[in-house]
Formats: C-alpha cells, sequence, structure tokens
C-alpha cells in the first residue's frame, strides 16, 4: 500500500497515543493535545482521526472494561502499531530536514510563547 | 479533583439519547462513554451550564461528521481494493468523487443551493410525470395499445354506410370498429326518470381495444344488427352509483327510452375511452334501412391493426 503523509492532527493524535501509552483513549487522548497545543480540540475530529488511522494500520484498538462514572459504557484503547511508529519516524525525519537551517527563524517565537 | 465517582452526575438524559441516535453503531457506546466521563469532570470543574454547553456542542459535531466519515469510507474503499491508488477508472473516479466533495464541504451555501435546486427539479420531474402517468398512460387500459389506431376520413365523420364499406375491404385490420361518443337515454322506472349519458359502439367495439368486462359480457356480434334485443354494458361508476354494486344485476331489465333493455355486462373501475365519462355503452345500430341515418356522417372509427402491420402500410 502507498505511504499516505499524515495529516496535521492525525500526526498530534499518533504522539498523544505514544505518550499515553496502555491508558490512551478519547478522552486522555484529546486532554493531551488540548493540554500542549493550547486549542480546543473537537471530539469529532479525535474520533474521525483515530477510526483513519485504524484504517491505515498506523493504530489498533480493543474495548476495555465498562466503569461506573461512564454510565457504564466502554473505553476503546488504542495501541500504535509499528507500522505507526515508522510513519511518525518518517514525518519527523521529514519535518526535521525540511527545519533544517530554519532554528534562527525558529527562536523568537520560542521566546515570545 | 474528582470527587467520588458514584456521586457524579450524567449528562442530561435527552441529549444522551439524541446523540445515540446519531452515532454510527460501531462506535456508539464508548464515545458515549467518552463523553459524559468528559462531562463529569467539566461539571465539577466549571459547573453544569458551561459541561451542559460543551456536551451539546460536541454532540452537535460528531453525529454528522462520523456519518460524514462512514461515508467516505465506503467511497475510498473501492480504489483501495486495487494494488494502487488512482490506478484505473475506478481508482481516479473515486478520487475526483472525493475531490468534488471536499469542495462542495468547503462552501456549503453553494451546496445547499445546488441541493435545493436538484430536488426542485427532480420533485417537478416526478410531478410531471406522475400525472403524464395518470392522464394518458394509465387510462390505456387496452390490451396491445401500439395496435390501436383512430381512423380518420377526410371529413372527420364516416357514416355507417362508409364504415361497413371499409370493413369489407380493409384486409390489414383485425378489426374496425365505430362509435359516437355522445348519446342521451332516459331511464324511466323506479323513481325520477334519469338522463344518462351513453356512447353508441359497433358490437365488436370492446374486442378491438381488447378490454374484457368486470361482470357478464360485452357486445356479441349482431346485437348491433337490426331487430337485435336491445342490450346495454354499465360503467363501473353507474353500476355502484346507481345500483350500489349490486352482483346480480347482470340479466336484469331497465326501461331505457320506453325499450326494454338487458344489462349484459359491467366494464371494471378506471375503463373510459377517449376520456369520456360515461355511464354506458349502447350498440350502434347498422341499419341500411334506415336510409336517413345510414347515410349521416356522425361516426368515429378505431381500429386494430393486423399483427406485423404498421401504421404505415395501412
Amino acid at each position: 500500500m502507498a505511504r499516505e503523509a499524515l495529516g496535521e492532527f492525525e500526526h498530534l493524535v499518533l504522539l498523544a497515543i505514544l505518550r499515553l501509552g496502555e491508558e490512551a483513549y478519547g478522552v486522555p487522548i484529546a486532554r493531551e493535545i488540548e493540554g500542549r497545543t493550547d486549542r480546543e480540540v473537537s471530539r469529532a475530529a479525535v474520533y474521525i482521526a483515530l477510526r483513519r488511522l485504524e484504517k491505515r494500520g498506523l493504530v489498533s484498538s480493543r474495548l476495555g472494561a465498562a466503569t461506573p462514572e461512564r454510565g457504564g459504557r466502554p473505553k476503546r484503547f488504542s495501541r500504535l502499531e509499528g507500522a505507526g511508529l515508522a510513519q511518525l519516524q518518517v514525518s519527523r525525519r521529514a519535518l526535521m530536514r525540511m527545519w533544517e537551517g530554519h532554528e534562527r527563524v525558529l527562536e523568537p517565537a520560542m521566546e515570545d510563547a | 479533583m474528582r470527587s467520588d465517582p458514584w456521586r457524579s452526575v450524567p449528562p442530561p438524559r435527552l441529549l444522551q439519547a439524541v446523540l445515540r441516535l446519531t452515532l454510527p453503531r460501531d462506535c456508539r457506546d464508548d464515545v458515549l462513554g467518552d463523553l459524559q466521563e468528559d462531562y463529569v469532570l467539566r461539571y465539577e470543574q466549571r459547573g453544569r451550564f458551561a459541561a451542559a454547553g460543551w456536551y451539546l456542542r460536541q454532540g452537535l459535531a460528531l453525529g454528522p461528521r462520523l456519518a460524514w466519515e462512514r461515508s467516505r469510507e465506503r467511497l475510498t474503499e473501492l480504489p483501495s481494493s486495487r494494488p494502487s491508488k488512482g490506478d484505473g477508472t475506478m481508482g481516479e473516479l473515486a478520487v475526483d468523487l472525493r475531490h468534488s466533495l471536499r469542495a462542495l464541504k468547503k462552501s456549503p451555501a453553494f451546496t445547499l443551493g445546488v441541493v435545493a435546486i436538484l430536488a426542485l427539479g427532480l420533485g417537478a420531474n416526478i410531478m410531471i410525470f406522475s400525472v403524464f402517468d395518470t392522464v394518458l398512460l394509465r387510462p390505456m387500459g387496452f390490451s396491445e395499445p401500439d395496435r390501436l389506431s383512430f381512423v380518420w376520413p377526410e371529413r372527420a365523420w364516416f357514416t355507417k354506410r362508409e364504415l361497413a364499406g371499409l370493413r369489407e375491404t380493409s384486409e390489414s385490420l383485425d378489426g374496425l370498429a365505430g362509435y359516437y361518443l355522445w348519446s342521451n337515454h332516459t331511464l324511466l322506472g323506479k323513481g325520477d326518470p334519469e338522463v344518462l349519458r351513453a356512447s353508441l359502439v359497433s358490437a365488436n367495439f370492446f374486442s378491438v381495444l381488447g378490454i374484457a368486462p368486470l361482470h357478464g359480457r360485452t357486445f356479441l356480434a349482431g346485437e348491433d344488427q337490426p331487430g337485435a334485443d336491445r342490450v346495454v354494458v354499465l360503467s363501473h361508476r353507474y353500476w355502484q352509483r346507481r345500483f350500489g354494486g349490486d352482483p346480480n344485476l347482470v340479466g336484469r331489465t331497465l326501461d331505457l327510452d320506453s325499450v326494454t333493455t338487458t344489462v349484459v355486462g359491467v366494464m371494471p373501475a378506471g375503463f373510459s375511452f377517449r376520456a369520456e365519462d360515461r355511464d354506458l355503452w349502447v350498440p350502434l345500430v347498422m341499419d341500411p334501412a334506415n336510409e336517413e341515418d345510414y347515410n349521416a356522417s356522425y361516426v368515429q372509427a378505431i381500429a386494430r391493426l393486423r399483427d406485423g402491420i404498421s401504421i404505415a402500410c395501412t
């Protein structure tokens, strides 16, 4: 299958799953992205990104146990697959190469933040 | 920050129920669970209204977007079964389709306009066709209507003599029936006299049209000859209106124009000829001895062409 580049939001979701490890499901994934990027994340965007990533085989999911504070509904845990990790590496390398030499442009922005 | 989870307040039931309806089945439960968990956190941190508002906003976006995503998945499943993307006609087609969908999604006002115009166009089309169908196509309950043809002399009306001559000479016809559409008759008997609207038709009229009666029979050969007993066939509507749909009416007699007349048949509902609403059909009597009538131009004709004969051949 031809490798499609990651969309920006898909990229963020994959990184969130990578960071959360065993605890990666809808709520913490959205909160992780919201907390780190300082923007409100639409839940619809998260679920759609997860569906697409799973369709492409970059992520797999399984249903966990139902818990009372969720109204007795299960969590769907996501897991990064090998192909997902490889895709992240490809994307990271591509971005790093594109950023090469631009660090000085980047720095003032980082000071502002 | 979260206190006892057992005391947490769930999202409003109505919102949950509506959202439940809009979500695709394969992710309904886990998404609802996630939203509830998020709602409870927000409720504790920011209060009830903020939490409910958030839940409503997320919920409104979720149903349609997930549905959209699912239809998109179905579309893109076409090319993914091929070895490489964008390869072959179907692949290109799917790519084009996705491109168009995306373009349409970007300009919702335009899309809405297009959809509205299409809907109006389709609606108008369906309406016109259904009128056309009911008015022009359905009433032709005749068998093989493409073999039926109106026959017109130059003057528009035949005399009975011409009709008889035409029957003898024409070899391309299975049958030729004469008719006169508008003939009034008076029904006497029980109750007030009633004026009935009839058409006069040749004995072979119904067999030329290829239509069978609902009850009884239509006219027999010879029943349009002078001296034959007077018989009539009733329309379904008149049979219902005047005789309450009496199934034993066939064979009974009426006093029509002071002549004892036997009802031999009833036509099925919806049968009409040339869209005329008639109460009954009466034989068109062919009597050469009645010279004035026999030579008067007032008869029209319809023919059934022999199988394999087109109008151009006749």
